[in-house]
């Protein structure tokens, strides 16, 4: 007779449920598995056989079948062993059906009987919910994970046998409570990064908390050692924290991407990803016959930072341009399209010639196309996507040994957070000024009669494209929204103007 | 001669003799002439009436000159403004200044036709009016730098463009030093503008001082790479030009004659915009100079408070009068 279990299987970042069948017949002792198995998942027919095993039940010299539907759809990853066995011990009537009911089994057995984290718990148990599902068995180092989902009782399993006990009411395994207290945590982690310990750089702060209120995609420019890096690494400190949709969602990508362990149940602050320059293109925007995620994937709605930019390889950095522009990856393959999100803020850090002291001829020697040869490492159409671009100077010593006591982050995190504010209410939604649509921007970011007078001048003067001007009209608005004022005015655009991205190869040729 | 006679001539070989054969049997003269005549490049050999005296009284000259445009006239003097290529805001300044008021004084501007110094200068001579030539490494026909072929379709049009190397041969690293000796054989002033202390400039400089021209540097400060060479140049020697008057004085002195009227020469910082300017402008404009400045510098010195600074630098940016040179560097628009 067939029993059925559920379980639920992840497409990309959502989940969709699957039956576990199992059937058991006269025939050929052994064991069948159907329904469009991965490698994995096939592997999962000694796994499960040795668990059940070890866990005290013999199994019937019989043909035991299992079938995972729907068939048509790819079945991967390891989390498919416990319901595996869930459902063969329940064709065997080993375990009591009812408790079975309306939950969902996620878990990868080993030979022992134990239960092994997987990988996607939350997205799963987000799907499991909202199929209606009212119970989920998750592994216990998933369960604070499991946890985070609203109105769905978490059960914590260690090994098989515990489960099997719960099902029969013997020793009931005690549920996991609504895991609350990450969302009260407002800290920023790490604070050995904290603008107070940046001296001078007055422009270089100013562009950095413009870029943070509306995640304006930010260059920074300057000499090796100047505080690029450094600055880079403050912006963490800075950023406002995630809304609790943005938390979920970005939690999902990382609980896909096996990163959510232990304690480190949800995301609260913005993701800061910081890839090698020898990254490829394929792990920057993931890959694969079945796409994983890639690291700009785990940057949705945080930083990408790329340090030293022009030292990465052109295909890696030309990849990044569809993301910029849509906030999503798209990566198609002859089984499906796979969709990612991949809404982040890239920073960049790059000096301005190879041996990074231009301007300051008495130490560069770079002649004028080993430095164009350099800035062009970095195409024009990717550069048109970057809204602010700023300079990082070297300090004097005086500079240096002053030790005045600068702005700390927490105090402009503050004035970012009401600007994220002010964003949020016009939008009537979690989005930033830097994701404006045009129409958007027609709506939103008005000119008084001398700002046109300047914006002409400049789009003249500064050969802007169309997106250029844009983008001048986008960080303008952010600028406002940092002074508190409804309307754009002649100092914010300004403002804007001067931290526009301008051609860094300035003057060659000329 | 056949093989035979040349193989008893010294110096040559079998091999040599064979391919002289060679060349004498493929050459088709008047296909050469034709090529020659269809992209209208003079071939200009040493015996020809039109070879320039300068040259050939040098003993270095080329054999033959290939020539697009016009060539330099003999009785009008001519000045050599050389310098670096990766110059600074001042050079740019100066080239621009000496190429257009020499060029207004009735004087030749020659130079390399190269990025920076040369091309300024050039560029300079002839919108004021003037003629300018450009002695090339590469074929008349080929324009190298690329990025000056604005200047190079103005000087085919308005002066000239001279080589030793005939039509299509590509520019090649190497030809460059030995170009200077044209440049410097062609020139009765060599005015170097702006050099480091190692510099190709200083090759001319040397096959300059060989042939007896004068030298002339423009002083810059002791403190800057680019003016090293010049300060060198100086301390061997070389005359000092702080305006333009200093350098006519010297050509004067070789028996041109130069009439002052007409045309008053200026000063070199009389170049410089004035616009009306409000006081913060002011302040913030009288901090930045001719060679780069950080912003975050000025901004130190002006002890003006960010926004209102910002907001003086944009505008001094937007009415050209500041350039920005390198994300946050700026220097004085000398317009050049």
């Amino acid at each position: 007779m067939v029993r059925v279990v559920h379980s639920a299987g992840l497409h990309c970042l959502s989940g969709y449920i699957v039956q576990v069948e199992a059937d058991i017949s006269d025939g050929m002792p052994g064991m069948e598995l159907v329904g469009f198995l991965g490698s994995e998942v096939k592997e999962a027919r000694e796994r499960v056989r040795m668990a059940i095993r070890n866990s005290d039940v013999s199994l019937p010299v019989r043909r035991i079948t299992l079938n995972l539907s729907p068939a048509n759809i790819r079945k991967y990853g390891t989390g498919f062993d416990l319901p595996m066995a869930v459902a063969i011990l329940k064709a065997m009537e080993c375990v009591d059906g009812e408790l079975t009911e309306d939950a969902v089994f996620f878990g990868e057995l080993n030979l022992s009987g134990t239960i092994c984290a997987i990988n996607g718990v939350l997205p799963l148990v987000l799907c499991a919910r909202q199929a209606g599902f009212h119970k989920c068995f998750v592994p216990k180092e998933n369960a604070n994970e499991a946890a985070i989902v609203q109105d769905i009782e978490v059960y914590p399993a260690g090994s098989l046998k515990e489960l099997i006990a719960h099902l029969n009411r013997e020793t009931m395994i005690l549920r996991m409570k609504q895991n609350k207290e990450h969302f009260a945590n407002e800290g920023n982690g790490d604070d050995t990064y904290d603008l107070k310990y940046v001296q001078g750089q007055p422009f270089a702060r100013r562009g950095l908390e413009i870029a943070a209120a509306g995640l304006h995609n930010i260059i920074l420019v300057g000499e090796p050692g100047a505080g690029k890096s450094m600055l880079s690494k403050c912006l963490p400190s800075i950023l406002p924290p995630l809304t609790l949709d943005e938390c979920l969602e970005v939690s999902s990508i990382y609980s896909v991407a096996g990163e959510l362990r232990g304690d480190k149940s949800l995301l609260v602050n913005r993701p800061f990803v910081s890839p090698h320059h020898t990254v490829t293109d394929v792990a920057l925007i993931g890959g694969g016959a079945y796409p994983k995620a890639g690291l700009a994937a785990l940057a949705h709605k945080g930083v990408l930072f790329l340090d030293e930019m022009p030292e990465f390889k052109r295909e890696a950095l030309e990849c990044l341009r569809q993301p910029l522009e849509d906030g999503e990856i798209r990566i198609s393959r002859n089984n499906g399209s796979f969709r990612y999100p991949a809404d982040f803020m890239l920073v960049g850090a790059m000096n301005l010639c190879p041996c990074g002291a231009y301007p300051d001829r008495s130490r560069c020697s770079c002649t004028q196309s080993q430095r164009k040869r350099y800035l062009d490492r970095l195409s024009k159409p990717l550069l048109d996507r970057i809204d602010i671009c700023i300079e990082v100077k070297n300090l004097q010593y005086a500079q240096l040994s002053e030790n005045i006591i600068q702005e700390d982050s927490k105090t402009v995190r503050k004035r970012v957070e009401m600007a994220k504010q002010i964003q949020f209410e016009r939008f009537g939604e979690a989005k930033f000024n830097a994701s404006m649509s045009r129409e958007e921007i027609g709506q939103y970011c008005f000119l008084s009669q001398t700002g046109e007078t300047i914006m002409e001048r400049a789009f003249h003067k500064y050969n802007l494209s169309a997106r250029g001007y844009y983008r001048i009209l986008k960080v303008a608005r952010t600028i406002a929204d940092l002074g508190n004022s409804r309307d754009i005015g002649d100092e914010h655009l300004i403002e804007a103007l001067h931290f526009r991205y301008t051609d860094l190869l300035n003057g060659i040729g000329k | 001669m056949n093989k035979e006679e040349l193989m008893k001539l010294k110096g040559l070989n079998e091999r040599s003799a064979d391919y002289i054969i060679y060349r004498r049997n493929t050459w088709n003269y008047e296909a050469e002439w034709q090529k020659l005549m269809k992209s209208h490049i003079r071939f200009i050999p040493w015996h020809d009436e039109c070879y320039p005296k300068r040259l050939l009284h040098t003993g270095h000259h080329p054999f033959a000159l290939f020539v697009l445009g016009k060539l330099p006239e003999e009785e009008k003097p001519a000045v050599a403004v050389i310098g670096a290529r990766e110059c600074s805001e001042y050079g740019r300044l100066c080239a621009n200044y000496f190429g257009k008021e020499l060029s207004l004084a009735g004087v030749n501007v020659l130079s390399g036709m190269a990025i920076g110094i040369d091309g300024i200068a050039q560029q300079a001579a002839l919108e004021a009016g003037g003629s300018s030539y450009g002695v090339l490494g590469c074929g008349p026909d080929v324009c190298y730098p690329m990025a000056n072929r604005k200047l190079y379709a103005m000087l085919c049009n308005k002066g000239g463009v001279i080589s030793e190397y005939g039509p299509h041969v590509p520019a090649a690293s190497w030809h460059f030093p030995i170009r200077n000796r044209i440049l410097a054989g062609l020139s009765d002033i060599v005015l170097v503008v702006e050099a480091k202390a190692k510099s190709g400039t200083l090759i001319t400089v040397d096959m300059a001082l060989d042939e007896g021209r004068d030298i002339m540097i423009i002083p810059g400060r002791i403190t800057d790479a680019m003016s090293v060479g010049c300060i060198r140049l100086w301390q061997s020697g070389a005359l000092v030009a702080t305006n333009v008057e200093d350098v006519l004085d010297v050509l004067r002195a070789k028996g041109f004659s130069l009439s002052k009227d007409g045309h008053s020469s200026r000063n070199v910082l009389e170049q410089e915009k004035k616009l009306p300017l409000e006081s913060t402008e002011e302040l913030v404009y009288s901090g930045f100079d001719l060679y780069e400045k950080s912003a975050t510098e000025v901004m130190e010195q002006t002890k003006l408070p960010y926004q209102e600074f910002v907001k003086a630098l944009t505008k001094l940016e937007l009415n050209g009068m500041l350039r920005e040179t390198g994300r946050g560097y700026y220097v004085r628009d000398s317009g050049g």
